[in-house]
């Protein structure tokens, strides 16, 4: 494949000292615009550099006139295909403005339109309309503008944030929006009430798409799901994908090279600075890539001449790259392809041509060989090349089984239980997969938290709350005080108070009056009783004796009072601590629907403050000792041991970590836990992780968009009734009822129906309900 | 009596025929007889260009208390000559209603598979073996005894001049007419051998 050697371009690069978010040339290919925060710059491409042309400046009067926002941040350009001296540009704000160079003003803004409420991400010309202005915003609508009329515009709607607009070189009437739910829908300008269609392309927003310039059935896509895809758009078929290509990071930028069918170039949202060239029938190495760049290129086009590149990046080079001076990565790679199964299968692809060369020849020899042929490496991925592969089953390479990782990630129990019997399970678990020293923590851990419980002392994260609170409760009347503890008793009516409470006392009293608390311990659990005993006689209660209560159910009632309700609420309690005031006068009111750990918590405060005087507890600290060992399994790799075991202890050492490390090492476990599709455990881990970062992964992308599964057509207002077809649809197959409750799909061929009737109907019989389709659905 | 879920499903399946488009009107009408949900009456229509045009067939529809997890039970009330229809019973011969039976089928498709059944016959699975035999043997024989007997039991319009005179000239003999037809019909229309069976020695 030529590479541009006749071409005398050379590639250069001009700063324009602030960051560009986008670049677009005008029909002759011999202008280009930058755009901006506070840019908008017009410059020339001669044969060895970038002269400046124009610098656009923006009116002064923004701040005076709020509907002429115009706001700093241009987050797109283009120029008029038609008409050499409109250009258009979109910002942050929503605000879309058109430039007349022909103006004879300093400022050269001719409109503004303001009908986007949120960023607009993307403008767009009319290949050959030259009143027709296209742009996309956040605000989840495309809309079409009339540059004679400015008071004409026609609003598309659509049912997410729209990343991208183009308009179809091919067809007059049609343009293509990206979403940022993953779908494409194709719009038809003359009919702004629905879509022609819609696809799903991409898993997360969609960024950009590019029609093909010749081939008028390819659509190019691409997203953060770190892929750039090819769809057949053929009319009267549903797309398809036809080609893939994956990226190492997501895709923010992709552009067709001129005269080349299978060639695209992209440039990465983040990580990877370079322009890579794909040749689509070798998805996995670039053809060709530029490497030099210093900052992320945020947008790049194709000079008209299949040689030229012209980008802009964050860093403010506005650079033109020719393809001559690109290197190939294919060149330097060996065509070897290593990979290891979730299960520690590992496979090996290995090119022939290398294998023979191993047998013949030792080590250095071969090297040398295969950099004499280095020029046909490339060329041979697009022939058939010849290669072995060689699969290791797992049993041969046991240190690279993950299954102690998926048994312990079963086994492990996080909740429910008193710590020491969820630290002894543990353990068991560790045991039996061979991991003594997870084992040996697992044990030792459970010793110290279950011998004494005194380590609530570690919940420190409340402790400038408690501070406040006590002392608050200290000035309030005695008299309420007792009459929190007597609902105290109501809410978890066989209270444990011979310990708990006891406990409780000694972790606030620690708190608020450490020279206190290094003493020993005065008032043993007789005289604590008898003095509550007292308390309660005072305000004519009938208190009908203590009963020494186990501390594991204590936990129990804890758990599910916080697993059922109020999870939310909680969460939020325990990391805000300056609020616990607010909280505590809010759940006051709230008192009937509390969950008995609320009660018991908070209503603890106060009666530790009361009974601070009367016991005294020694504080023991473990959580050094717990952190330096999480923070040893965490660097070792292995988050499974370092997330089970916050988890399992909970608020007792949650404090001692930074927000940030935890949040990094559960999205580590949750990810290893996806991997091996235990995703039960993942959600476990997600509920119970009280990191706000990782709580969010149960809170996102929770609409199911469903379409009728009689003619295809997308159900927006009425999920489950087709207005085309007039029917429900996804009815159960075999009452032929809306199925409330649960639903049971084939993932196969997309039938199903209430839960109990598949069950039956799968009793007897091997074939989908359905009969027309006949597939042999697997179900449980 | 069939089960809950049975019963609604019936009812929405005669809401269904009942509804159905104005081309399957009078193909295909569907009754439930004495207001019981488990004993229907289906009638279908011959299909046009076969012997059976223009005659109007009873179905005798039984629902089982499985339904629909079990195929209904459908035997023709009218007496039909075809290869996988009993020409004795009614019985009919046809894969949905036994092992290909599928939940999501409702009367209306299997009635209107049975129609099409009446159009295409498969004599390679027969129900009656006379009839396929004849149906292979003989093909122009057997429309016309189908197209008789769709005369004389379905009320088409066509019959068949020389199965009338045969039969006429028999029940002057003094049989009974239907035993005749049956008798001929089972015969190859050959009067010697149907006297052989109706009056045997």
């Amino acid at each position: 494949m030529d590479i541009g050697a006749d071409s005398k371009a050379s590639s250069f690069s001009i700063n324009l000292e602030s960051p560009i978010k986008a670049v677009a040339l005008n029909r002759a290919g011999t202008q280009v615009v930058a755009a901006g925060r506070n840019l908008l710059r017009i410059f020339s491409i001669n044969e060895n550099g970038f002269v400046e042309q124009e610098s656009l400046r923006f009116s002064n009067n923004n701040r005076s006139n709020p509907t002429n926002q115009l706001g700093g941040q241009c987050t797109d350009v283009a120029w008029n295909l038609n008409d050499e001296n409109i250009l258009a540009s979109s910002t942050t704000t929503g605000a879309v403005a058109i430039w007349n160079l022909s103006m004879n003003a300093v400022v050269k803004q001719d409109m503004i339109f303001t009908e986007h409420r949120r960023t607009a991400n993307r403008v767009c010309f009319h290949p050959t309309e030259v009143h027709s202005l296209l742009s996309g915003s956040q605000d989840a609508s495309a809309i079409l503008f009339d540059l004679r009329n400015r008071e004409h515009c026609t609003i598309f709607r659509c049912e997410e944030a729209v990343r991208d607009v183009r308009f179809s070189p091919h067809q007059y009437f049609e343009f293509v929006v990206c979403l940022e739910n993953g779908n494409v829908q194709i719009f038809d300008m003359r009919n702004a009430d629905t879509c022609v269609r819609e696809f799903t392309c991409h898993a997360g927003p969609v960024f950009q798409s590019h029609f093909h310039p010749t081939d008028k059935t390819l659509l190019a896509t691409c997203g953060r799901d770190k892929c750039i895809k090819v769809w057949n758009i053929l009319e009267n078929k549903n797309p398809s994908l036809e080609y893939t290509v994956s990226t190492i990071a997501p895709t923010g930028c992709i552009a067709w090279r001129p005269g080349h069918d299978t060639h695209i170039a992209s440039t990465a949202l983040t990580t990877d600075f370079s322009i890579s060239i794909w040749d689509l029938r070798r998805p996995f190495v670039p053809f060709a890539s530029f490497e030099k760049q210093t900052d992320l290129v945020t947008c790049l086009v194709w000079k008209l001449d299949p040689n030229i590149i012209i980008s802009g990046s964050r860093d403010g080079l506005l650079s033109q790259f020719v393809t001559k001076d690109a290197c190939r990565p294919a060149d330097k790679l060996n065509p070897v392809g290593l990979d290891i199964g979730s299960s520690g299968d590992l496979a090996l692809a290995c090119s022939n041509r290398i294998l023979q060369g191993y047998g013949r020849k030792s080590g250095k020899q071969k090297l040398q060989n295969m950099f004499k042929e280095e020029l046909s490496i490339a060329e041979e991925f697009r022939l058939n090349a010849t290669s072995k592969l060689l699969l290791y089953p797992y049993e041969d390479v046991p240190s690279l089984s993950m299954e102690w990782f998926v048994e312990s990630a079963k086994g492990y129990l996080l909740y429910g239980r008193s710590v020491a019997e969820l630290c002894a399970n543990n353990a068991d678990v560790a045991e039996r997969n061979g991991r003594n020293q997870v084992a040996q923590v697992w044990r030792i851990v459970g010793f110290l938290y279950a011998s004494s419980d005194n380590n609530r002392n570690q919940k420190s994260g409340h402790s400038s709350g408690d501070n406040r609170v006590s002392q608050r409760h200290l000035s309030e009347g005695r008299r309420e005080e007792l009459l929190h503890v007597l609902r105290f008793d109501d809410a978890t009516s066989e209270a444990p108070y011979s310990d708990n409470i006891f406990h409780r006392n000694t972790r606030n009293l620690s708190t608020r009056e450490p020279s206190l608390a290094m003493e020993p311990t005065s008032g043993n659990a007789g005289d604590f009783l008898f003095n509550e005993q007292t308390v309660f006689e005072e305000v004519d209660t009938p208190f009908t004796g203590v009963e020494t209560m186990v501390d594991e159910d204590a936990w129990q009632l804890q758990t599910e009072g916080f697993q059922l309700r109020h999870e939310l609420p909680d969460r939020s309690d325990s990391h805000i601590d300056g609020l616990a005031t607010k909280d505590i006068n809010r759940d006051r009111n709230r008192s009937g629907s509390l969950g008995p750990d609320d009660h018991s918590y908070e209503d603890a405060l106060r009666f530790g403050s009361m009974t601070a005087l009367l016991t005294r507890g020694p504080t023991l600290d473990f959580s050094q000792l717990v952190q330096e060992t999480v923070h040893f399994y965490a660097e070792q790799g292995d988050p499974q041991t370092a997330v089970s075991l916050i988890l399992v202890l909970g608020e007792r050492i949650r404090s001692h970590f930074k927000e940030a490390l935890l949040e990094a090492w559960m999205l580590d476990y949750i990810d290893l836990l996806s991997h091996f599709q235990l995703f039960t455990v993942a959600n476990e881990v997600i509920k119970l992780s009280h990191v706000s970062a990782v709580g969010e992964l149960n809170q996102q992308s929770t609409t199911v968009y469903t379409s009728c599964n009689n003619c295809g057509k997308h159900l927006h207002k009425t999920s489950w009734y087709c207005t085309n077809c007039k029917k429900l649809t996804n009815c159960c197959s075999i009452c032929q009822l809306p199925v409330r409750g649960l639903y049971v799909w084939c993932q196969g061929c997309q039938h199903g129906g209430h839960l109990e009737h598949m069950e039956q109907w799968f009793r007897h019989s091997l074939q989908c309900p359905t009969g027309s389709c006949g597939h042999y659905c697997e179900f449980i | 009596m069939a089960t809950n879920m049975a019963n609604t499903r019936i009812q929405r399946e005669l809401a269904e025929v009942a509804r159905a488009s104005d081309s399957e009107k009078g193909i295909v009408s569907l009754e439930a007889l004495d207001g019981r949900l488990d004993h229907l009456l289906g009638v279908i229509m011959g299909p046009p260009g076969s012997p059976y045009d223009g005659g109007t067939f009873k179905l005798d529809i039984h629902i089982p208390v499985e339904y629909p997890f079990k195929p209904p039970i459908i035997k023709f009330a009218t007496k039909v000559w075809h290869p996988n229809v009993s020409s004795a019973s009614g019985a009919i011969c046809l894969d949905i209603l036994k092992t290909n039976w599928a939940a999501a089928m409702t009367l209306r498709t299997v009635m209107i598979s049975i129609q099409a059944l009446l159009g295409s016959p498969v004599a390679d699975d027969p129900q009656d073996a006379i009839v396929a035999g004849q149906f292979k043997s003989q093909r122009s024989l057997f429309d016309q005894t189908a197209r008789y007997w769709a005369h004389i039991h379905a009320g088409a319009p066509t019959s068949v001049a020389v199965m009338d005179q045969k039969v006429a000239q028999m029940v002057q003999m003094g049989f009974r007419e239907s035993d005749v037809q049956d008798n001929l019909s089972w015969n190859g229309w050959d009067v010697e051998k149907a006297l052989e069976k109706l009056a045997p020695g």
